[in-house]
């Protein structure tokens, strides 16, 4: 075998590694069987002189490094080298410290992570940076509280920023509200909006550029290079900017469907936005006839928490049902205010405004359900509660009514309105039968979607940000927060969850951070959050490409735009690495410069599978290094134990493995194939938001690989676990050892 | 279902509860900690909770003649476990005394007794009565002599004075009973403590007499509260130290007129008892004043009605006491006006009975029969079992 590659291996001797293992037999591994020349081990390879060591060899030639030592999460940064390949080999969190000290078992388990290690470092380049000119602006959408914040935060880091708002003024909601719930302690009265100010600051900020009813036409590009169309008035400008911040808001709920509540049946029922209104104006009237309201009450919760109409909590109503009531005494001090709620929620501080409130004789708060809203005598109205603790039915008569509905995102649904379009051109070019209901069914659903395009991006994807649960634009609150399924385009403010004002602001700020951190790292040619320490990109070997649209249906970021033919078109600064192409690809296509098909597999085909009279079964763990990798060191870490006949290789992204390793893995004479992912569903906690989900339908072919070898179905295994589950996954590896014992060996092997 | 019960909130009534000690009643968010933690709620129909929304609703029809208002003894234990420093044991205390205020008859004396500005009047009419009555007997100025206060307001004249005025104060109770079981029985038909209760059974008024006396007598419900423990043993004190002189007084007057037996010897086994009540009494409401003035600053308000009622009852027996020894020690010019002062706060303590706190006695005792009575209190037993 010619070695083309210049390689030094490393074997680590602290932390038990050399009180549990031969390391003179390791050494072989590389010595002998892999014949290469540099193999040092070290008492203490982390510390200054075995780094020095590792350095020196760099310094000499030495391309790739395959660190035998501590898990790669551990001393990453000693053990990252410039202009070098750096595998690390995990003996102490997945060998020594799980697996019992001096044994055959353990010996061969780490003799196979070392030979695994040495075939990456054998195969995988050091991935060069994709460096294009990158445009640093950051446009917003949307001037309301929350653009305006993020354009300001945005500028006062250094950034130039470009906001765009489709009314003829700045503000948003802020403009049509009296005052604010307090914000700042002792939390007792309504504070003012300051909107002019901050209008003020953002129009007289040299770094904002502010561009007043606008519309998009279109943005085209990727992160770094959008090309953005506007519409203003009859003119069209184009710019160029890096990324863009979503802020485009909410708008009430439709009272209309609250009939129940009498809305629109009385004049005098009005909404909570109506209220805001109302109470900028001296004494608060009855709209039926002018006479000053000397009775109100509040209705929570309308059309909230309710299946039949918005199912979630807004989190604001209560806060401004508070505040109104307050405005209402001042203004009508004869006024008796009710508020009928299910839940007063006030979180944090703002418990004591809610007590601020209760102070006040003259309102009557009361839990309760309420059930309907009549008209009586004329101009009056009774509300009808049950469930109160008054009395099991209680009614409330009033001059006003106010619903406190929720928040709707303004946000469109890119797909849905791409299958509204293309449901209308089915029906316009005349199809019959079955596809015509169908289409026409499409329509009746997906109306309202029409004409509420916002960002008209020009992606394979749609249009718009996908609008998900609840009609939100999807991201999880912790772990990626402001980030949407479209890389460079950040969600903030009521569009990305019903949020108060202090809370929309929060989000600007977090969403400018992210905005910044993209173009930033766009520049260095390397991922956004969470892989932003790569630098790799997919390459796509276009000559052999089917043009099947895998990739491109399957991105979960609309990277890949596609031409007429269906031929996938890169955008690599739209792309997260999390190598779903690659798995999807039946073509094999798609590699990254260290991640790739021949990579992994030679990684695979370097474990010594023993012979079938050995009686010692291996088995193939591919798991998601984002959760099941660092829920397996966990087990190290605990000292728990498991079957040493496993050996783990971690993928990029459970939706990353191509079937292609399975059947490398079955060829080779592994005898079970444990494919374990993150949580998928609702509630999904998959950094790439379908990796476990796709891997469930690539599920099908690997049954039919399965089949066409006439094997058992039991031999592969697919299970999803959090990162804290460690004590579930010894339990899974436990049990598909058992179990694959109980198969027996894969005829295969040995072949 | 239930009928709707249309809400009228008075406004007047939530101000006036408050002026009356239930100034936290507004923070109420009704999480039921305080009905949990009274050990004298039962888990069916617990208070104090729906008393707090009533209170905070100002729903006056719905907190008077309502029972449970009576069955709370104000230990205080809601008042420690309320997140929100509701007060719930003070609001129920002002809950009360607006109640005693508004069954009064006639009604301005209970909102004379309400008000520090009619105090002078309220002390100074039975002054007056008293002097203008001796002055009509001629003993303004005693004869010179022994001690002997018979011979300042004579035996018979007193008797008929105080006689007449207690026969007032009776009608007075019997009037504001009658309302206040009126309303407790309109009240029964909404709760309806029978239809829910599989166990629970109503009582006739006599056996809930009987089960009520032997309530207070026992003092079984102030033991049960756990953050008020010494108001059971001063409470006690003060109650048994007014029953034995209640008793010993009556004893005396018969004594007198049926065996012609007066005066009673020092060591005469009735004096000895009456003498002992009255050191009860000194012990009790000593502590109790104690007790309070520690409170005050921390878990518990006392009103101005709960401190008139303690300070003139605490003003009977020091005068009561000062009286006795004076005349031991004869000094008649010290003597007649004590004993004066000692006549005037028991006038104050007795006719206005039904019209200060003191009327607890006879509203609570109401109460707890009438709990009997409906199925209220085996509905209270039957879920403490």
């Amino acid at each position: 075998m010619g070695e083309e590659k210049r390689i030094a291996t490393y074997i680590c001797r602290g932390c038990d590694i050399d009180k549990s293992l031969d390391i003179e037999a390791l050494r072989n591994v590389a010595t002998n069987d892999s014949g290469i020349e540099i193999c040092r081990d070290h008492p203490w390879l982390c510390g200054p002189e075995g780094i020095e060591t590792i350095k020196k060899d760099v310094n000499e030639g030495a391309e790739a490094v395959v660190i035998a030592a501590c898990s790669p999460r551990a001393m990453t940064a000693a053990f990252t080298f410039d202009k070098c390949f750096t595998e690390r080999v995990n003996l102490r969190e997945h060998v020594v410290w799980c697996h019992e000290p001096n044994n055959e078992d353990t010996q061969m388990l780490a003799e196979d992570y070392f030979r695994i290690g040495i075939a990456r470092a054998r195969k995988a380049k050091r991935p060069e940076p994709h460096l294009e000119e990158v445009n640093k602006t950051i446009l917003v959408v949307g001037g309301g509280i929350t653009g305006m914040t993020a354009a300001l935060e945005a500028a006062r880091a250094g950034y130039q920023v470009t906001l765009v708002e489709k009314e003829e003024h700045l503000g948003g909601w802020l403009t049509k509200f009296t005052s604010l719930f307090p914000k700042r302690p002792p939390y007792r009265d309504p504070q003012p909006t300051q909107c002019q100010e901050m209008v003020a600051e953002v129009e007289g900020h040299e770094r904002i550029h502010v561009i007043k009813g606008a519309a998009i036409e279109k943005i085209s590009g990727q992160p770094g290079q959008f090309d953005v169309s506007v519409k203003v008035g009859s003119k069209t400008v184009t710019f160029r900017i890096g990324a863009i911040i979503q802020a485009t808001g909410w708008k009430p709920y439709d009272a209309t469907k609250l009939s129940h509540l009498c809305y629109g049946r009385s004049p005098n029922v009005i909404t909570n936005v109506q209220m805001e209104e109302l109470a900028g104006n001296g004494t608060i009237t009855r709209p039926s006839d002018g006479q000053p309201a000397k009775s109100v009450a509040f209705i929570q919760c309308a059309g909230s928490r309710d299946a039949e109409h918005l199912p979630y909590c807004s989190a604001v109503c209560c806060r401004t049902s508070l505040k109104q009531a307050i405005h209402i005494r001042e203004r009508n001090p004869d006024a008796q205010v009710y508020i009928l709620y299910k839940d007063i929620r006030s979180p944090g501080q703002y418990e004591d405004f809610y007590r601020r409130v209760q102070e006040n004789t003259d309102i009557f708060l009361t839990k309760g359900d309420v059930i309907g809203v009549e008209p009586i005598d004329g101009d009056r109205l009774r509300v009808d509660v049950e469930n109160t603790l008054i009395e099991p039915h209680i009614q409330v008569d009033a001059d006003l009514v106010v619903l406190a509905t929720g928040m709707v995102p303004v946000a469109a649904d890119g797909e849905a309105i791409r299958a509204l379009k293309s449901a209308r051109e089915l029906i316009a070019q005349g199809e019959e039968g079955a596809k015509l209901d169908a289409a026409k069914e499409t329509v009746v659903k997906l109306a309202h979607h029409e004409g509420t395009e916002i960002l008209n991006l020009d992606y394979r994807q749609g249009p718009d940000l996908p609008a998900l649960k609840y009609d939100f634009p999807d991201s999880h609150f912790i772990c990626f927060p402001y980030e949407t399924r479209r890389t460079g385009i950040y969600a903030a403010g009521c569009m990305r969850a019903p949020n108060d004002t202090d809370a929309c602001r929060e989000d600007a700020a977090g969403a400018a951070m992210k905005a910044i951190q993209c173009v930033e790292l766009s520049s260095q040619g390397a991922a956004v959050h969470p892989r932003w320490e790569d630098r790799s990109i997919p390459d796509f070997f276009m000559q052999r490409c089917t043009q099947c649209k895998r990739c491109t249906m399957e991105c979960p970021f609309g990277t890949l735009n596609e031409d007429a033919e269906g031929t996938p078109q890169p955008n690599p600064f739209r792309c997260r690495r999390c190598g779903i192409c690659l798995g999807s690809c039946p073509e094999r296509i798609v590699n990254f410069a260290d991640y790739s098909i021949e990579i992994l597999s030679s990684m695979i085909k370097a474990v010594e599978v023993p012979d079938e009279d050995e009686e010692k079964p291996r088995l193939l763990g591919l798991i998601c290094e984002n959760d099941a990798y660092p829920a397996l060191d966990t087990i190290g870490i605990k000292r728990l134990r498991y079957s040493p006949y496993i050996r783990f290789i971690p993928v990029r992204c459970l939706g990353s493995v191509n079937v292609v390793w399975i059947s490398d893995a079955l060829s080779r004479g592994y005898d079970g194939i444990l494919l374990i992912g993150c949580k998928s569903g609702d509630d999904y906690q998959c950094h790439f938001i379908r990796g476990s989900e796709l891997m469930g339908t690539r599920g099908e072919n690997i049954q039919e690989k399965l089949e066409q070898l006439v094997l058992e179905s039991e031999r592969i295994r697919v299970e999803e676990i959090s990162i804290s589950e460690y004590g579930r996954l010894q339990q899974i590896i436990d049990e598909f050892a058992e179990q694959i014992d109980e198969v027996g060996p894969n005829p295969f092997k040995g072949l | 279902m239930p009928d709707a019960y249309l809400v009228k909130p008075d406004r007047e009534f939530v101000r006036e509860i408050i002026d009356l000690g239930g100034e936290s009643l507004k923070q109420c968010f009704q999480c039921a900690t305080c009905s949990i933690s009274c050990t004298l709620s039962p888990d069916r129909h617990p208070f104090p909770r729906k008393e707090m929304i009533w209170a905070q609703w100002g729903l006056k029809d719905k907190l008077i003649g309502d029972p449970d208002v009576w069955l709370c003894h104000r230990c205080g234990d809601c008042n420690v476990t309320c997140p929100r420093s509701a007060a719930p044991s003070d609001v129920l205390a002002a809950v009360r005394d607006y109640t005693i205020r508004n069954y009064s008859f006639p009604r301005f004396m209970g909102k004379a007794l309400g008000k520090p500005a009619f105090l002078p009047l309220l002390l100074g009419i039975p002054a007056v009565l008293i002097l203008a009555v001796l002055a009509g007997l001629g003993t303004l100025n005693p004869p010179p002599g022994d001690v002997e206060y018979g011979r300042f307001f004579a035996h018979l004249p007193l008797q008929i004075f105080f006689g007449s005025f207690v026969a007032l104060m009776i009608v007075a109770c019997l009037v504001g009973v009658s309302r206040f079981w009126k309303d407790l029985n309109s009240r029964i038909s909404r709760q309806s403590f029978n239809q829910s209760s599989t166990t629970a059974s109503t009582s006739s008024v006599g056996t809930g007499i009987v089960g009520a006396v032997k309530d207070i007598l026992t003092h079984t419900k102030f033991r049960d509260c756990t953050e008020n423990k010494n108001r059971y043993i001063s409470h006690l004190l003060t109650f048994y130290g007014f029953a034995g002189l209640f008793l010993t007084t009556i004893a005396v007057v018969i004594s007198e007129y049926v065996f012609h037996y007066y005066p009673l010897p020092l060591f005469h086994p009735l004096k000895i008892f009456g003498n002992v009540s009255t050191l009860a009494m000194l012990v009790g409401v000593t502590w109790i004043i104690y007790e309070r003035a520690r409170k005050q600053r921390d878990t518990e308000i006392s009103t101005y009605n709960d401190w008139t009622f303690i300070w003139i009852l605490y003003a009977v027996i020091i005068t009561g006491i000062v009286t006795e020894i004076l005349r031991f020690v004869n000094i008649a010019s010290v003597a007649y006006p004590v004993y004066f002062v000692h006549l005037v706060v028991v006038f104050a303590l007795l006719i206005y009975l039904p019209f200060s706190r003191f009327a607890h006695m006879v509203y609570r005792t109401v109460a707890l029969v009438h709990a009997r009575y409906s199925g209220r209190e085996e509905a209270v037993e039957s879920a403490e079992q």
